[in-house]
């Protein structure tokens, strides 16, 4: 592991504690996911007790006959795994620093945290688009999540992005929730990002990162703009006036994606790619502790 | 003044510079993540604004074309036209006297396309610089008259007559410090307003429609 991803697992264990402090069991804040889960399977065997084991799963009567802990393995499947979807699409490599940077960086967060709370963690493996990953579980996993996910790049189409998101709508269960990280710039919006899962509301977790150029541009008089995902040009000849209409459109576009998850009780966090890593972290747990919403 | 002026054609060229600049000046390409916002803000090029920036742009050239012609200050066609041929006769007494100065006035005054000859107003008539229109060489010759010999001022003006012959625009100035008035005739030289100034005016014509354009821009 580099030392900035040293760094970065030892940020997210602050990150976790002051999110714990903030809402308590409950995963990611949301209501209807307090209390603990346990993996509803078969027991097969035992393993050595090894860091970052769920204590959930030490086997404590013989912990307490023979002075050793040992953990309890198990088979099946397992309920309450948590699914990063994180958006590759080019778009997202736009911004200084870049919108993947920190969506990146927010996904080995929330994983972290749900790997902290005894959920199962799956990420989508580098170049395959709907591919299920490794089921990560346990604490000691952090590593191999932040490898996970730092191997991604956001050179794929878009298309790439929505094939992730079907494959994750159809491999969820009751109980799982998929952590979304994208900028949602298509037109199609949040209605096409909901269309895969059976309850969206229950299932979903938004994280929509912008870039500074995404909601402020600073460009004026004659320009040429290229969409990084459509490759379609536009030519402009922008003035103040013109900057301060496409200001007020971002704004306008953001307050319907949040009524459009309101609408359909799915949570949402916007964040803006130069933010900073910490300022982005307090706002998460401070949205997602206040959240409300129509989740069960 | 003129292009073949060192000074006035350098601001020329620069004057010029600025134009071509503008228009060589192609749209900033820049990466976006998506026209997703931009086409909800309405931000394309229509019509109007195609034709606001070509007239901007005409406007911008116009005006500096404008400005590059008043720095050179260029003389036109009407100037040859009205170039007049000029004879100084000069009487003078000593050096430096009146009559001296008043020929170097007439020197000075000359404009673009006048030729000027200076005559020695004694007996024989002597040609002390015959016509050319280079202010250096006219100036030189009055210099270096040394007043001798005997004066005759009527067979200056009757060669200066003979020498204009057929000239366009001819004028006799007579520069002597025996008749006061003689520096009179030369001072009905007429001061027209020149063609700069019509061009400046123009120009300022156009930074107002610019900025009239400007403003309905930031405003739209």
């Amino acid at each position: 592991m580099t030392p900035a991803g040293r760094e970065l697992l030892a940020r997210c264990e602050g990150a976790w504690n002051a999110a714990r402090r903030s809402w308590g069991k409950r995963l990611f804040g949301l209501p209807g996911n307090r209390g603990p889960v346990l993996a509803a399977t078969q027991s097969t065997g035992q393993a050595d007790y090894a860091t970052g084991d769920d204590f959930r799963n030490v086997d404590w009567q013989r912990a307490a006959r023979h002075d050793e802990l040992v953990t309890r393995l198990h088979r099946g499947v397992e309920t309450g795994t948590v699914q990063l979807v994180l958006d590759r699409s080019r778009s997202m490599g736009i911004g200084t620093p870049s919108k993947f940077t920190l969506a990146q960086e927010l996904a080995v967060v929330l994983g972290y945290w749900a790997l902290a709370a005894g959920r199962s963690v799956q990420c989508s493996p580098v170049g395959s688009a709907g591919a299920a990953g490794t089921l990560l579980c346990g604490r000691r996993m952090a590593s191999r999540l932040l490898a996970a996910l730092q191997a991604q790049t956001a050179e794929q189409e878009d298309d790439f992005f929505y094939g992730d998101l079907a494959s994750v709508g159809r491999r969820l269960r009751r109980g799982d929730v998929a952590v979304v990280l994208s900028d949602l710039l298509h037109a199609e919006g949040i209605a096409r990002l909901a269309a895969p899962f059976a309850r969206p509301a229950e299932q979903l977790l938004i994280v929509q990162v912008l870039a500074a150029e995404d909601l402020e541009p600073t460009w004026l008089d004659g320009v040429a703009t290229r969409s990084i995902e459509a490759g379609s040009t536009m030519k402009l000849d922008l003035t103040v006036a013109d900057l301060a209409r496409y200001r007020a459109a971002a704004a306008e576009w953001c307050r319907q994606t949040r009524n459009a998850c309101q609408a359909r009780g799915i949570p949402l966090v916007q964040l803006r790619s130069d933010v900073g890593f910490d300022p982005a972290m307090e706002y998460l747990i401070h949205i997602l502790a206040g959240y409300r919403g129509a989740r069960r | 003044m003129g292009l073949w002026q060192p000074e006035q054609l350098v601001w020329f060229v620069l004057a010029a510079a600025v134009p071509v600049l503008y228009l060589a000046m192609r749209r900033r390409a820049v990466d976006v993540s998506s026209h997703l916002i931009w086409r909800r803000a309405q931000l394309g090029m229509s019509g109007w604004r195609r034709l606001q920036r070509i007239l901007s742009a005409g406007i911008v050239v116009a005006l500096f074309s404008a400005l590059a012609v008043v720095l050179v200050e260029p003389y036109w066609k009407v100037d040859r036209a009205a170039a007049r041929s000029m004879v100084v006769v000069l009487d003078a007494e000593e050096k430096d006297s009146h009559a001296a100065r008043v020929s170097r006035e007439a020197v000075d005054n000359m404009q673009l396309y006048e030729r000027m000859a200076i005559l020695a107003a004694r007996h024989p008539t002597q040609v002390l610089c015959p016509f050319t229109d280079d202010r250096t060489q006219l100036s030189q010759a009055i210099d270096r008259e040394r007043p001798a010999g005997i004066r005759s001022l009527e067979s200056g003006k009757q060669l200066a007559e003979w020498m204009l012959a057929g000239e366009p625009n001819p004028l006799v100035i007579v520069a002597s410090d025996a008749q006061s008035g003689a520096a009179s005739e030369q001072s009905h030289h007429q001061s027209r307003v020149p063609p700069g100034a019509w061009v400046l005016a123009g120009a300022l014509a156009l930074c107002a429609t610019e900025w009239l354009l400007f403003t309905r821009r930031l405003t739209v």
